[in-house]
Order: C-alpha cells, then structure tokens, then sequence
C-alpha cells in the first residue's frame, strides 16, 4: 500500500513537472503574443488574436495524438525513445492551451498597467496558478499515449487487480486524493490572492 | 540509348537495394556493418549478378516509395506481398519468406484471439495490413513505424498487446533471442494469417530481364538450401523453406523458356477495402494533385468502403458526443444549482462534496471510473461508451458550470429567476460547454467510436496520416470554433432580453 502511494506520488511529479514547464514557457509566448496582440499594427494584432484563438480552440487531445502520430514517424526525431516523444507530444499539446490562457492573462494585465491600476493587473498570479493546476489535470491524458504519469500509474496498477470492485476502489481513492490535495490547495491560494490585492 | 535497370545496375556495376535497419534477424545495422537474413541474400544476389550491392535503409513507409523514385533498384524489406500491393511494384515469386501475424503481451494478461481485443491498447505498426482486422476487433491501436519504439513501448506499458510479424515478435519478444527481460514478462498470445513475404521490383522491369533474373536466383537459392541456410545462421525460422527446397528441388517446377511452373507458386492474399461510392471521384482527386502539385495526396478514408463508412459513422458520432456532452454540462450544472438551494443540509453538503470532488478529477479517471461502473452494469457497446463519456464528461464540466452558478446565486436575493442568474454568470457557464466540447475527443480512450479513434483506425490499415490527422484536427476545430459562436449568441440574446426587461 505505501509503496503504490509513494509510486504515485513519484508519477505525480512527472504531471506536477510537465505542468510547471508548460507554464513557464506558456508566461513567456504568452508575454509576446499579448504584446503583438496589443500594437497598433492592427494587421499584427489581428494575425495573432487569429492565432491565439486557434490555439484556444482545438483540444489539447487532439493535439497530443497528433503530437504523438508526428514524432513517433520523424525521421529527424529517430533518436527519441518512446517515453521522450510521448511526453514531448503532451508538453506541446498542453503548451498550446498554455500560450492562450497565458497571453490572454498579459493582455489583461498589460492593459490594466496602462491604466495604472497596478492591483487588477496583478490578478495575473492567481491567474497563473489556476493556469498551472489546469496544466496539472489536464496532464492526465498523457495516459493515453503511454506517459508515466499519475494517471497512467493508477490505470497500469488497476489493471494488476482482477476484481472490477477492486478497480473501482482504486481509481475512486486517487480522484479523492487529486481531491484532496487541489482543493485545499486552491482555497489557500485564492485566500492569498484576496489578502494580497485587498 | 535507355537502359532498362538489369543493364544499369550491370553497366555501373552496382545494386541499390533498399533494406530494413531495424528489424533484427532480417536486416539490422549493427554500427555501419548491415546484418540479417535478408542482407545475405541480397549479398547473394549481387553476388550472383556479378555487381555491388548498395544498401539503402528503408522503413514501412519508405521501402516502396524510394522504389518507386528509382532511390533503389529492388526492395528487399520484410514486405507482406498482397494483391493491393501488385498495384504499385512487382513482387518476385517464389517468396522468400512467409510469416503469419502474431499478437504478444503480458503473460498476465488472459487473451486468446481476437474475439479478447475489444477495448485492449494494442501497439502497432503503422500500415500494418493486418491493422484493420484489429480494428474489426475493437481494439484501441497505437500506431508505430519503427518497430524498436514500438517494442520500447510495450515495454514500458503504453499498451497491453504488441503486433507484428512472427518473425520479429520471436526475435524481439518471445523467442530465443530475443532479450531475457521481455521473455520473462510477454508471451505470444495467438497467430492467425499467415501470409508470403516478397522482393519487389518497379512495374517497368517486369517483362524485363531484371524480374526474370530475380525470380531464377530466388528458385535457385531455395534449391540449394541457400536460404534455409541464411536464415538459420540468424535465428530466423526455417520451416517454410524447407518446404520451399522441397518444392524448388523438383525439375517438375521449371517449365521450357526458363518459366516457372505456376503450381509450384504460392499466391498473394488480398487485405483490400473495397472501393466506396465515390472512389472514382477521389481517385481523379488524387491524380489531379499529383498532375498538378506534383503532391501525393491519398485519401483511403474517402475511397475505401469500409474507410468511408467509418468516416461518416465517427463523424455522426462526434457531433452526437458534442451535443450529449453539452446538454449533460447545462442539466449537471443547473442540477447542482437546484440542490444547493435544497431545504435539506445533507442532500446541499452531499452535493457540494461531489462537485469539488469532480472538479478537481482530472478527466480520464472520471471517464475510467464510470466506464467502470456503467461495463460492469450493462454489456459495453459503442452506444455504452458514448454514453458513459457524456455522463463524466458532463458531470465534470457541469460541476464547475453549476458552482458559477452558485457564486452568481450568492449575489442575489432569494426568489431570483434561475435565467437572470445564468446572465449574470454567463462568460463562467459558457466556458464550461466550451471545456466540454473541448474534452470530447478524450471520450476516445474508452473506446468510444468517434472521428478521433476512426481516423486512428483507418491510417492504421492505410498508412497515410497527414491528410487524415489534418482532416481531424480541422474537424474539430470547426466543431469548437461553431460551439464558441453560437454560444456567443445565446449570450447576447440573453443579456438583450435582460436589457429590454430593464429599458421597459
């Protein structure tokens, strides 16, 4: 039992990993293309606006299968295990909700800097957070293109079980868990938030 | 004066001939030294043709096109030889090789045929011709064009089952050979199909010498033993060859003229979908871009039956899967508004610990956690699996559309109508149908017949993928970018009606 729990845990940081680079580099493209978005070349603008709601719109799944169906055939990319394109294929499929919650979260607080009203413009942390937990979540779906991460943990070990019960009972407890760990988590950082901008 | 490729390959003394590099037993280069049973038969027949052999490495997807591109003068790598395939190249007979098609896995694992694949993760090789079978199957496939990632998957658990060819499953997975540690984890599972492995050669060099040269070499190498004695030295199996040097020891198999008796040849089997409706249309569709944009473009989903089927089944559902997935995201989200003005405590705290609780899931335990449940309720069907998609796809987006809803409810007095309510969180409310639309192509990994595993499904079978991956990525780029509008507009109207409420 503690060695499933210090397992999952173990994959866990591989999603907890995965989110916090894709938030990072999602805080940088997202700086640039919220400063496109807002120059007065309007021609600029509106290519990138187009862009970014490309990206906003096609799902993160998608993505990653064809992420994953691109990088398992590349010649130029033999020299990737299975394991490095999978979660190459996730980093990218994530990134690209990342760049477009990111650069939306710029642009509001580049406009509000512009305004001087320095504590709107901050909302940017707790938007970053909520950012980096759906990064989190959403990491999940690397289970599907074989990613060790938590969810893929889980599945890989309910499979080991014989009994349907036994499945249920395990994948319900790591919901709970998930649970467990993101609520708390989002209640103390939205008090935070509240505190920190009045 | 053109030559044909027998008097090229004769005049400049060398042989192209394009090899697999990584198919251990049959052509692997081990550092810049090519190894296998096929490499010594193509030394033999450069041997015999008194020329070089150059190999050219080539993988699934590449050995018949640099044929065809004249990058190589013959192909001589693993290639099922298939009447679809005769389309294309020109295969020598007699084969050299004959393997069925084999399915290995955890030796945990209780699979015994096909019938046991429904809904299994199975990896494998893209172009596969045996892939549709698997997809009759339901099996959910993952698809590989190097068959070392394809086994680095396996064993690192991305999928339950692998497939290929009997002959490397042996070498790579459960025969002598093949590595301890994956002996000791993987068995093969079943076999079925056994079907001949053929050289292939450019349609134009058929009637020409190069192919009669060919076909002799290859009648003699089985006389001789010569290729029951190559593919001993590299642990290939021998049976059929053996049979073959039966065959081919019999004056009884060469006819006047230096022909071969037909008897004596075994005949390619066929893996084809038949043609659809429209395949004419997509064939002139084809050639006009490659007349045109010189741009090889195929469209199997188009112009095979069973593809064009699945593309208008996957498309029907996907748009079923969206529509359930939105309407269940509205009714779970307005149900856990409901509830939590319920007069009773424990039905309100209840409610609220299962909406944190589905929130903060991330979506493919929801999803497995009902596929769960609901499979072991009801037989798993398709129609059971798009349902159990909209239920956990609706109750996670429904649990963060509702608790907008609840924040909005706070802010108002008792006895507010629920659409003023949902005015007001409106921009919260439509991105939770926005996510749930998003989300829908997850309902694929429980195996729910939509676009997304169908054009998985059918670039399995066919080998093309980027026209099929783009097709998909399009699909659903509309879908969501329709979602967002009329969303919009269901919004304004909203707020418009509210302000004309307001105004008179």
């Amino acid at each position: 039992m503690f060695d499933h729990l210090l397992g999952f845990l173990n994959a866990l940081t591989v999603n907890l990993s995965i989110a916090f680079l894709v938030l990072l580099v999602g805080l940088c493209l997202g700086f640039v293309t919220a400063a496109i978005r807002l120059m007065p070349n309007r021609l600029g603008a509106q290519a990138m606006n187009f862009f970014i709601g490309i990206l906003r719109a096609v799902p993160s799944y998608v993505i990653m299968v064809v992420m994953a169906a691109i990088l398992t055939s590349a010649d130029a990319l033999g020299m990737l295990g299975s394991q490095t394109a999978a979660l190459f294929a996730l980093f990218l499929a994530l990134l690209a909700g990342s760049i477009s919650s990111c650069s939306d979260a710029w642009v509001t607080f580049l406009q509000y800097r512009a305004q001087g009203r320095m504590e709107q413009a901050l909302l940017i942390v707790p938007n970053a957070f909520q950012i980096f937990i759906v990064a989190v979540m959403s990491s999940g779906v690397g289970a599907a293109i074989g990613v060790h991460e938590a969810v893929h943990y889980t599945l890989a070990l309910a499979e080991t079980y014989e009994s349907r019960i036994d499945r249920i009972i395990l994948v319900a407890s790591v919901i709970l868990l998930f649970a467990a760990i993101l609520t708390p988590t989002k209640y103390l950082v939205g008090r935070a938030s509240a505190r920190f901008l009045g | 004066m053109i030559k044909n490729t027998l008097q090229s390959i004769l005049c400049t003394g060398q042989m192209k001939i394009g090899v697999r590099s990584t198919y251990k037993g049959f052509g692997a280069k081990i550092g810049n030294e090519f190894v296998g049973y096929e490499i010594d038969f193509a030394h033999y027949i450069a041997e015999q043709l008194g020329v070089k052999p150059i190999f050219v490495p080539v993988n699934i997807a590449t050995r018949t096109q640099k044929l065809i591109e004249g990058e190589t003068d013959l192909s001589l790598a693993t290639i099922t030889h298939t009447k679809e395939r005769e389309e294309t190249v020109q295969f020598i007979r007699p084969h050299y090789y004959t393997s069925p098609t084999s399915v290995a896995g955890l030796k945990t694992r209780n699979i015994k045929g096909l019938n046991d694949l429904q809904n299994v993760s199975l990896c494998a090789p893209i172009g596969f011709y045996t892939n549709v079978t698997f997809k009759q199957a339901r099996a959910r496939i993952l698809l590989f064009d190097n068959p070392e990632k394809m086994f680095d998957a396996l064993r690192f658990g991305a999928c339950d089952l692998v497939t290929q060819d009997q002959a490397l499953i042996l070498v790579e997975v459960t025969g002598p050979m093949a590595p301890q540690m994956m002996r000791d984890r993987f068995e093969e599972k079943f076999t079925f199909g056994d079907a001949p492995w053929g050289m292939a050669i450019r349609l134009g060099d058929k009637e020409v010498t190069l192919g009669k040269a060919l076909t002799l070499i290859s009648a003699e190498a089985h006389a001789t033993g010569l290729l029951e004695k190559f593919a001993q030295q590299h642990g290939v199996l021998v049976p059929f060859l053996s049979d073959q040097r039966m065959i081919w020891s019999n004056t009884s198999c060469y006819l006047l003229g230096g022909e071969l008796s037909p008897t004596c040849l075994m005949d390619a089997p066929s893996h084809a979908d038949s043609p659809s409706i429209i395949a004419p249309l997509v064939k002139g569709l084809e050639r006009w871009f490659k007349h045109s944009f010189e741009i090889n473009l195929t469209l199997p989903m188009f112009s095979g039956s069973e593809g064009l089927r699945l593309l208008v089944r996957g498309s029907v559902i996907s748009l079923l899967l969206v529509i359930g997935v939105i309407i269940a995201t509205v009714f779970f989200g307005i149900t856990f508004f409901f509830i939590s003005k319920s007069r009773w405590q424990f039905l309100r705290v209840t409610s609220h610990i299962i909406r944190l609780i589905v929130m903060n899931s991330p979506m493919i335990l929801l999803l497995v956690l009902v596929y769960l449940v609901m499979s072991g309720v009801w037989v798993y069907t398709g129609v059971m699996a798009l349902i159990t998609a909209v239920l956990a796809i609706g109750l996670n987006n429904g649990a963060m559309a509702g608790d907008s809803l609840i924040q909005s409810g706070k802010t108002f007095t008792k006895g507010t109508s629920l659409s003023n309510i949902v005015r007001v969180s409106a921009t919260p409310f439509r991105a939770s149908v926005i996510n749930a639309t998003k989300a829908s192509p997850v309902a694929a990994f429980i195996g729910t017949p939509e676009l997304l595993s169908v054009l998985i499904d059918v670039t399995a079978y066919s080998g093309e993928r980027v026209v099929t991956l783009g097709i998909l990525t399009l699909f659903y780029l509309l879908v969501v970018q329709l979602v967002v509008v009329l969303s919009a507009r269901i919004v304004n109207k909203l707020n418009m009606s509210a302000s004309g409420e307001t105004h008179v």
